[in-house]
């Protein structure tokens, strides 16, 4: 090494040392240190998306626990009456026909419009009107005689009954004598057990006070038909293959 | 202070006290560099750590919840389909409107009014009426029975669309209106 060189670093050691460390600092600062504060950001970012996660599964947690299964089971059997998952026009036709006897009535016409279809649930197109509502359709006509008090009657318990309905359109003639013959569309409505539950992480709400005036209310509604789930399995059993004997 | 004076091989006695200013800033500088770099340094290595032992803490706990949720997911299928069927019974419910006109109008129209026959249908929400009464007289009877149910606050927007009168003098009246929903 030069001679001037040397008596350079000596005079001027503490100087290089500073130089030395601001180089250090800097080259370490960007080279290592902002790397690494970006990784413990990214770790910070991802606690706290843990963190959210584990209070919504403490949350889930805490609500399913407090839930009774039992309670639950019944109270989806007979939501499955209101609504069940598939058309059961068997229900659906026996629902009507008790109605109008139960009413007092004479029943002269019955159609169910598209009672089957050869799709699978996948590949049926849900209209407009049953993607608003969030089930499907079964739609019928129905013609109904008598007086016309028992009329009204019939109208009035159309909408009191465990299968759910819906009076479309509306045909009233008065006949001689208080009698009347009255043309009804209504729907019914089905919608298929889900196959599949959610992400883990779902937010799941209990009832809240209107769901369970609803429940109540429907609970409330005669069920105007008979079914193999009286004494059936219930309805998380698989299904049987239609194809055995 | 200018360094093109400053002459670091060959330093002039006045450049000697200007370049040992300029080193005890340097100096300082490079101290207060360091420091942070090692603070920062510090601080990091400990926040890392923390923050490790917290995400591993939060991953066991999320695991626990899950294999505990998935447990019970018998119970989160039966409120899945309660919850959906409750919602769609809450709407199949609300659009009943159709329904209830129905209902109101049949409690006001009657043989007694002359009316011999009702026909209803909805669309878009507005509900279409045609009603046969058995004359002029009972026809205006109508109105007024449909008035009623206005003021009543029943129906809103109504509007009588037509009125024909046939040779075997029943009345044909059309009218619509917008069924109040409570």
């Amino acid at each position: 090494m030069p001679k001037s060189i040397r008596r350079f670093i000596r005079a001027n050691g503490s100087l290089l040392l500073s130089i030395g460390m601001i180089a250090i600092a800097v080259t370490g600062g960007w080279w290592g240190l902002v790397p690494f504060g970006r990784n413990v950001w990214t770790l910070y970012t991802n606690t706290q998306k843990l963190r959210t996660q584990v209070g919504v599964l403490e949350n889930k947690y805490a609500v399913l626990s407090s839930l009774d299964q039992a309670s639950l089971a019944q109270d989806g059997d007979e939501l499955l009456r209101a609504i069940p998952a598939e058309k059961e026009v068997a229900t659906l036709l026996s629902t009507l026909e008790q109605t109008t006897i139960t009413s007092g009535l004479s029943l002269s016409h019955l159609t169910i419009v598209s009672p089957g279809s050869l799709a699978t649930g996948a590949a049926e197109r849900q209209t407009k009107e049953e993607k608003a509502i969030g089930a499907g359709i079964i739609s019928s006509t129905i013609s109904v005689e008598g007086p016309l008090p028992e009329v009204k009657q019939f109208l009035s318990t159309l909408q009191r009954i465990r299968r759910l309905l819906r009076v479309g359109d509306v045909q009233i003639s008065v006949r001689e004598g208080a009698s009347a013959r009255a043309q009804l569309t209504i729907d019914a409505f089905y919608q298929p057990l889900p196959t599949a539950l959610g992400d883990i992480t779902s937010k799941i709400v209990p009832f809240s006070a209107a769901q369970e005036d609803l429940l109540v209310q429907l609970r409330s509604f005669p069920v105007a038909y008979q079914t193999q789930r009286e004494n059936g399995p219930a309805f998380f059993a698989p299904k049987q293959n239609p194809f055995t004997p | 202070m200018s360094s093109s004076n400053i002459n670091l091989l060959h330093p002039t006695s006045g450049g000697s006290a200007e370049l040992s200013a300029m080193t005890a800033h340097i100096r300082v500088v490079g101290w207060l560099v360091m420091s942070l770099f090692v603070a920062t340094g510090t601080m990091g290595l400990i926040a890392y750590v923390l923050l490790r032992g917290m995400a591993s803490g939060l991953e066991q706990n999320k695991r626990i919840l899950t294999v505990q949720i998935q447990n019970l997911k018998n119970v989160e299928g039966l409120h899945a389909i309660a919850a959906s069927r409750l919602a769609i019974a809450s709407r199949i419910l609300a659009v009943q409107t159709n329904h209830r006109a129905v209902l109101a109008l049949t409690e006001k129209v009657s043989p007694d009014d002359g009316i011999v026959s009702i026909s209803m249908s909805q669309e878009s929400g507005r509900t279409t009426v045609k009603l046969t009464p058995q004359n002029l007289h009972d026809a205006s009877g109508t109105v007024s029975t449909l008035l009623s149910m206005s003021n009543e606050k029943k129906i809103t927007d109504a509007t009588l669309d037509s009125v024909s009168l046939a040779p075997d003098g029943l009345v044909g009246m059309t009218m619509s209106f917008v069924p109040i929903v409570k």
